[in-house]
């Protein structure tokens, strides 16, 4: 794909580039005793993004023939829209570079037949399976996919990178024929196929927590203390303010560019908030953005004090800000815009029995099933949860659903955990139907004085 | 390719089918009350299912060409297949759907910029400092499916989709409110329903009201019942019905809910984003009755789940890198008797416009579990305030055996539903 570094040498246009990609995906679906699906795939496309007197042209395609067309197509969009845009786009500054990025591969999904996948994840079924009457069924889902990502712009940088993505999961369904309870023991990385391997024992314990949970109480609605892990502390600390942060939902609004400013009192005094594409491994690493820009380590929140934004090199340079390699597209069907890689609270000084001792009733929820935010409200499931009582864990709970106002539960935040943990998931973020970009998150135990618990 | 394809796979002694896909994107795009971007997009694909041995394989490419690298490849993975036993699309006869429309293909862009600048202007006049945000999706596609049991046919299909919103941020309470409508046909569109809902919404939600833990009635909005019948129709999927997912996996013929509630999956609607003449597997849509009268009457099916199940198929949606799976088309529900005026007065109820986290929650359980990321407290038929940081927690397989349901109905995307009145539902608050 070198050809794409001489067709952005063009010096009637502001920024020019062009972004390609090819690649392979392997699924495999398996449910209970089924093998549902083994799929192999491959894919290839790309796109011409131009800012032409401060107005974007973006064009995609899978046919990558013609390019050439393509960037006059995409030139001609922008000039035509000139008259209409009242404001004009720019781009924060980005030094050019020439990169070959290979990806860091561990151990590469591509190096093991598919019969062997497929008889590990049917194992995994299995396990799950054989360990109650009451386990009727099985989610068991894996994918890899493996790209190579071409991008040259106008201004010098050119990057081939090579991109590996591991994910899934494995789900045991319980039922009594009443009603239906499930678990799930995910993974995920960017680099190691080994995060496949050896997990009989965890999804043993998984399938059990399932079963129990068919009769376990369900809790009493209303505001509780809640002490939450290091898996749903992640997945809190990206849905709760990862999402507040991506700068697209601030730089052309006044309100949120005032509520959302740098030194802005946003959290107690012991949160500290991150994000980070230099963790190697993990799903959300990345060296360079879809722009080209490097993927550095942004502090968010620093002591309670709003210290960051996440940008694409457009939000950048309407905020007057530094880009800081968070311009990520989900693939050459859409142009970057802001998104998070891997999202953390920092580790703090507090002990987890002293948060359990602290609390008279209230819950102490693990792992998740995903979240949801907008912006201000936010809401996730737990995976397994327990009632607290008098300063101990008592009893199992289902069906337990978190909610609460951002600005207020980052103020809520009393203990923050020694123990630190990030753990990849086989899911992924979504934005703007751009679903599922690989992410990752990851945080201590948090202890939070009160969030709003849905119930009977 | 598609002589190819009958002839790689028949010089195997084994079975295919060809699923091609063609797609012409636009989009015109408004943000922050501003005019932002034009994108525009040409893909497309196609994907290869082949049965040898009684054993499915699959196996796609998004890009165009190579026949013979993916034909190779979805038989390379049809021996981890279970064995099946039904056959690919014959040449059946197919029903007349309307579901192309040159207006929609001819739509200039400047008359979509137009929309767009009326919808903004009119969102903007709303409240001061609200920021609108506007778009118009098209997609001019070409659908075929070849197999060598002799299907070989293929349809046009437009879907538009107009969606507009706004936001306001203040500290302590942001409002956000949003509609849209998808189309196959121009003349369905009916913005002057998509700018009530916004301007009904905005201006709601200027008092707030307070509420405590408890009971109350709920109203779901047609905007709505999409989040509460979430596990329902995760339910009706036969696919859910045959892996044991299915709470309703034994029950056809039984009273199930509230005789006020009828559900009908009808494919052939005129102007349906969901409308087309043959499902993704070659199968003739039909119009399916899924609840009748409380009574349950039907479950959603492809080929495969159809074979095992017994039932009539149809009901196949897939995209190119997947292979087919039951899905429901456009979703009619029976309007009831009751005016929403009525449903209204009630002595203390929350109107709920639209939920947050639903689909994470214990779908295949029938939880409704979310946080009412817009709703309303209504006290004798007025509305007092909109209800924040509230939680509501249902379980649908009870709640549905207890409602009803308006004689007004709104066509939103999937669904054309009238108001859903559910008493006594559990409502955390702080």
């Amino acid at each position: 794909m070198e050809r794409i570094r001489e067709l952005v040498k063009r010096k009637d246009v502001d920024y020019i580039e062009i972004r390609s990609e090819e690649g392979v995906k392997t699924d495999i679906v398996i449910r209970g005793k089924t093998v549902e699906t083994v799929k192999q795939g491959r894919f290839i496309g790309g796109n011409v993004r131009v800012l032409v007197g401060g107005v974007w042209g973006f064009v995609y395609f899978t046919n990558l023939d013609n390019l050439g067309e393509k960037v006059n197509e995409t030139i001609e969009q922008a000039e035509t829209l000139k008259g209409l845009v009242k404001e004009k786009s720019g781009l924060g500054f980005s030094p050019s570079l020439g990169k070959f990025i290979k990806a860091d591969i561990k151990n590469d999904p591509y190096d093991v037949p598919l019969s062997e996948k497929v008889k590990l994840f049917n194992h995994y079924s299995d396990v799950a399976l054989s360990l109650g009457r009451n386990i009727v069924s099985t989610v068991v889902s894996y994918s890899d996919t493996k790209k190579k990502v071409y991008f040259a712009n106008s201004e010098g940088t050119y990057i081939e990178k090579e991109l590996l993505d591991i994910g899934g999961y494995i789900v045991p369904v319980a039922s009594n024929g009443k009603t239906l309870q499930r678990t799930i023991m995910p993974f995920g990385s960017s680099s190691d196929y080994s995060v496949t391997g050896n997990l009989d024992e965890k999804i043993k314990e998984r399938a059990e927590l399932a079963e129990k949970l068919l009769t376990a109480e369900k809790m009493m609605g209303g505001e509780y203390p809640v002490i939450v892990d290091p898996h749903l502390g992640g997945v809190f600390i990206h849905e709760a303010f990862g999402h507040l942060s991506e700068a697209d939902f601030i730089y052309e609004d006044e309100r949120m560019r005032s509520i959302m400013k740098i030194g802005n009192k946003i959290g107690s005094d012991i949160l500290n908030v991150f994000d980070t594409g230099d963790i190697p491994g993990l799903r959300g690493a990345l060296r360079y953005d879809d722009e080209g820009v490097e993927a550095k380590k942004v502090y968010l929140i620093k002591e309670g004090i709003l210290s960051g934004h996440l940008h694409s090199r457009e939000t950048a340079y309407k905020m007057k800000e530094e880009p800081t390699g968070n311009g990520r597209a989900i693939n050459y069907k859409f142009p970057p815009i802001p998104r998070m890689r891997t999202t953390c609270i920092e580790k703090g000084t507090d002990k987890f029995e002293n948060f359990v001792k602290d609390i008279k009733k209230g819950v102490y929820a693990k792992g998740s099933f995903g979240g949801q935010t907008n912006g201000e409200l936010f809401t996730f499931v737990s995976e397994e949860a327990y009632l607290i009582e008098n300063g101990k864990i008592t009893k199992l709970l289902k069906d337990v659903s978190l909610s609460g106002n951002v600005f207020e539960t980052l103020k809520n935040i009393v203990g923050v955990g020694e123990d630190f943990e990030i753990r990849d998931t086989g899911g992924g973020c979504g934005k703007n139907g751009q679903f599922p970009l690989p992410v990752s998150h990851g945080a201590p135990h948090i202890y939070i004085k009160k969030a709003i618990i849905g119930g009977k | 390719m598609r002589d190819k394809f009958i002839k790689l796979v028949k010089a195997r002694d084994a079975y295919g089918e060809l699923f091609l896909i063609k797609n012409k994107h636009f989009s015109v795009n408004f943000e922050n009350n501003k005019f932002k971007s034009v994108e525009e997009g040409e893909t497309e694909g196609f994907a290869v299912r082949v049965k040898e041995g009684g054993k499915v394989g699959f196996s796609y490419a998004e890009k165009n060409g190579g026949i013979e690298e993916v034909v190779k490849s979805a038989l390379d993975t049809a021996r981890f297949g279970e064995v099946v036993d039904f056959n690919f699309a014959k040449n059946n006869a197919l029903p007349n759907v309307k579901c192309f429309d040159e207006k929609i293909v001819n739509e200039s862009r400047d008359d979509a910029i137009h929309t767009g600048e009326e919808l903004v202007d009119f969102i903007r006049s709303l409240k001061n400092g609200i920021k609108a945000g506007f778009s118009i999706n098209r997609n001019v596609i070409h659908q075929e499916v070849i197999t060598t049991e002799g299907f070989n046919n293929n349809f046009d299909k437009t879907v538009k989709v107009i969606s507009a919103g706004g936001f306001y941020a203040e500290e302590g309470n942001f409002l956000e409110v949003y509609a849209s409508q998808s189309r196959s046909l121009n003349d369905t569109f009916d913005l002057e329903t998509l700018r009530e809902k916004i301007k009904t919404d905005i201006l709601a939600s200027d008092r707030t009201a307070n509420i405590s833990s408890g009971k109350y009635p709920l109203i779901f909005t047609p905007f709505s019942v999409n989040s509460l019948l979430t596990p329902l129709m995760s339910a009706l999927n036969g696919k859910n019905v045959l892996r044991g997912y299915s709470l309703l996996k034994g029950k056809l013929s039984q009273e199930i809910f509230s005789p006020n509630l009828t559900i009908v999956d009808n494919p052939l609607l005129s102007g349906g984003a969901y409308s087309e003449p043959f499902d993704d597997e070659g199968m003739p849509t039909h119009r399916k009755e899924l609840i009748a009268k409380g009574v349950l009457s039907n479950f959603l099916s492809d080929l495969y789940t159809s074979s095992k199940l017994k039932i009539a198929s149809g009901n196949a949606s897939r995209g190119i890198s997947s292979p087919p799976i039951p899905s429901s088309s456009n979703i009619i529900i029976k309007p009831g008797e009751v005016a929403v005026k009525n449903m209204l007065n009630t002595e203390r109820g929350i109107l709920v416009e639209s939920l947050m986290g639903v689909s994470m929650g214990n779908v295949m359980g029938g939880e409704v579990s979310g946080n009412i990321e817009l709703g309303f407290l209504v006290e004798k038929g007025k509305i007092v305030g909109r209800v924040k940081n509230a939680m509501i927690s249902l379980n649908v397989f009870d709640a549905l055996k207890d409602i009803a349901l308006s004689k007004e109905n709104v066509w939103v995307d999937k669904y054309i539903s009238p108001y859903f009145y559910i008493p006594n539902i559990s409502v955390s608050a702080k």
